[in-house]
């Protein structure tokens, strides 16, 4: 059964997954609609079951999703950091109850209070940016990150070396 | 010329497995198939890790760099970033680096095409198999093995998957060669390793640091040690195990000095407990996870995780845990499952009941208070 849906997948380009395909279509409105599985079924030649026994398992496609803009993280860090209740507290003044899910860890460990909303991570120190979303562009903050001297992840941006690339393809050749 | 150089510098897999990395890259480039993949694990699952997202977002031409060179150096002509979903930035960052990837000589001279997929929170999606399940749209459960991904990965086809750091290490490598990687570490842990400290450390944030570098070194030099008294720490996420806060000074940071002690390095996401934080709230909220995310493949991991959630939710004073019941449970758990979440479990449990045994205690029957205690000792 699974190397036949292996197989089916495999059809699509690879930038057109059928899990990718789940994922666009749930950006609208957080989940899948019988409606939507049943197309996605028919246009992949998959039994609509295998597709809803697929989606529901995860926590941004599954029917408890609909209509979450807004979440807090649950992770163990946050957890810890007792800060999980301020974050939810805060939350709570933008959006309605409704509207707000868990996630399991934000990487906002080294705060705490992690949260996601509108497409981006907050912390209970970077809140100001999501009191105004709209009217201030969200800056990107670098992680903290100590290095030694020596260091493999030194350079910002790397420029892929030719060098390298050459010798590899030397050995294929 | 990258193998040999890759055997030279003696990678392992930064994962948690610690699997050496040119195995996985000679199998898979050893393998016939008409279509070969690469697939950067970046499901960064484990709470307390996020070194893979400062390497996404802050060094996403190194992550590409990596993937490309495998890539060339197994015949893969794609390649996929998994990405969380929990990581919207690194999302974003990671489909311009590729962007401006394909304006470069690299691309045009290899063709090599890479794709961004974002999950959509499950943490299972971390255990390798279960995320090849998961780009294909299948239920993202754990697969048999064998056959292993270099032979029949996604789609069917021999595929590389290797994690973020993993693959971030390979320029380095290919520039400076494997012996100046070899020659940094312990000889067997090679290298440099990623670790992430949590808000509880005077200076949190993500560390490089040498391979075999004493624990208690990281805790107290480079991260000023603790904004408060802490019993323990959680190392390498809810598998790794719970780490009595005086066991931190017998270890380093590798992979071995981990395993010995009956812990696991896993993906170096370091959270420390408070003191004031009781241990029974700290297990219900790592049985809740665990139940919550188990995949439902193994019935004993479907069906344990739930039983052990509500054992620890409904125990109190009055209503005292079985120690016993819970002892054959975690057993059965960590003997009946494919993957590694529930051998986690047990560690878990084993290693929480040494940190504060009298509080443990209060929850037992009555003339039964050591009831469950030799065994769990066994297991050290």
């Amino acid at each position: 059964m699974s190397k036949n849906i292996r197989a089916l997948s495999a059809r699509s380009p690879e930038g057109k997954t059928l899990f990718a395909e789940y994922g666009l279509i749930a950006d609208k409105h957080g989940t899948l609609s019988s409606d939507e599985i049943q197309k996605i079924a028919e246009k992949r030649l998959i039994a609509p079951g295998v597709i809803q026994g697929s989606h529901s398992f995860y926590d941004f496609l599954r029917e408890t999703n609909r209509g979450k803009r807004a979440y807090r993280c649950k992770g163990t860090a946050c957890r810890l950091s007792q800060k999980t209740q301020p974050a939810h507290a805060d939350l709570a003044a933008h959006y309605s109850a409704s509207e707000i899910g868990e996630m399991a860890c934000v990487g906002r460990c080294y705060r705490g209070g992690g949260m996601m909303a509108e497409g981006k991570t907050f912390d209970c120190e970077t809140l100001a940016d999501l009191k105004n979303p709209h009217s201030k562009p969200h800056k990107r903050e670098h992680l903290p990150f100590s290095r030694q001297p020596l260091s493999m992840f030194l350079a910002r941006s790397l420029v892929i070396s030719t060098p390298s690339i050459n010798r590899c393809r030397s050995k294929q050749a | 010329m990258i193998v040999q150089e890759l055997e030279r510098s003696g990678l392992r897999g930064r994962g948690g497995a610690g699997f050496p990395f040119v195995m996985k890259l000679k199998a898979c480039a050893d393998m016939p198939g008409e279509k070969k993949y690469i697939v950067c694990n970046a499901d960064e699952g484990d709470p307390g890790a996020f070194s893979d997202r400062y390497l996404l977002e802050d060094q996403p031409h190194r992550v590409l760099g990596g993937m490309l060179l495998a890539a060339l150096a197994c015949g893969a002509r794609h390649g996929f970033l998994y990405i969380r979903a929990e990581y919207p930035e690194a999302i974003e960052l990671m489909t311009a680096a590729i962007a401006q990837y394909r304006t470069t000589l690299a691309y045009r001279q290899s063709s090599v095409e890479f794709h961004v997929i974002r999950g959509a929170g499950a943490y299972v999606c971390g255990e390798e198999t279960a995320l090849l399940n998961s780009i294909e749209g299948l239920r993202p459960e754990v697969r048999v093995r064998p056959p292993y991904p270099a032979q029949e990965g996604l789609f069917g086809m021999p595929t590389l998957l290797s994690n973020v750091e993993t693959f971030a290490a390979l320029p380095w490598i290919a520039e400076n060669g494997g012996e100046s990687f070899a020659a940094i570490g312990n000889g067997v842990s090679t290298g440099s390793k990623l670790i992430s400290l949590d808000h509880s450390f005077n200076r949190p944030g993500v560390y490089e640091v040498d391979m075999g570098l004493p624990l208690d070194r990281l805790i107290s030099d480079l991260a000023g040690g603790f904004r408060y008294p802490v019993k323990g720490l959680q190392v390498g996420g809810p598998l790794g195990g719970v780490l009595p806060i005086d066991k931190s000074a017998e270890l380093t940071i590798d992979f071995e000095s981990f395993e010995q002690a009956g812990f696991l390095l896993g993906h170096a996401g370091i959270i420390a407990i408070p003191k004031s934080f009781p241990m029974i709230e700290f297990l219900r909220h790592l049985f809740d996870y665990m139940a919550d995310e188990s995949c439902g493949k193994c019935v004993p991991c479907r069906i344990g995780t739930r039983k052990g959630s509500d054992m620890l939710n409904q125990a109190s004073p009055k209503q005292p845990l079985d120690g016993r019941l819970l002892s054959d449970l975690l057993e059965t758990l960590a003997l009946g499952s494919l993957c590694a979440l529930e051998e986690g479990c047990r560690y878990r449990y084993e290693i929480s009941w040494s940190i504060s045994p009298m509080r443990w205690s209060c929850l037992l029957p009555r003339g039964r208070s050591n009831a469950g205690l030799p065994r769990l000792y066994q297991w050290r």
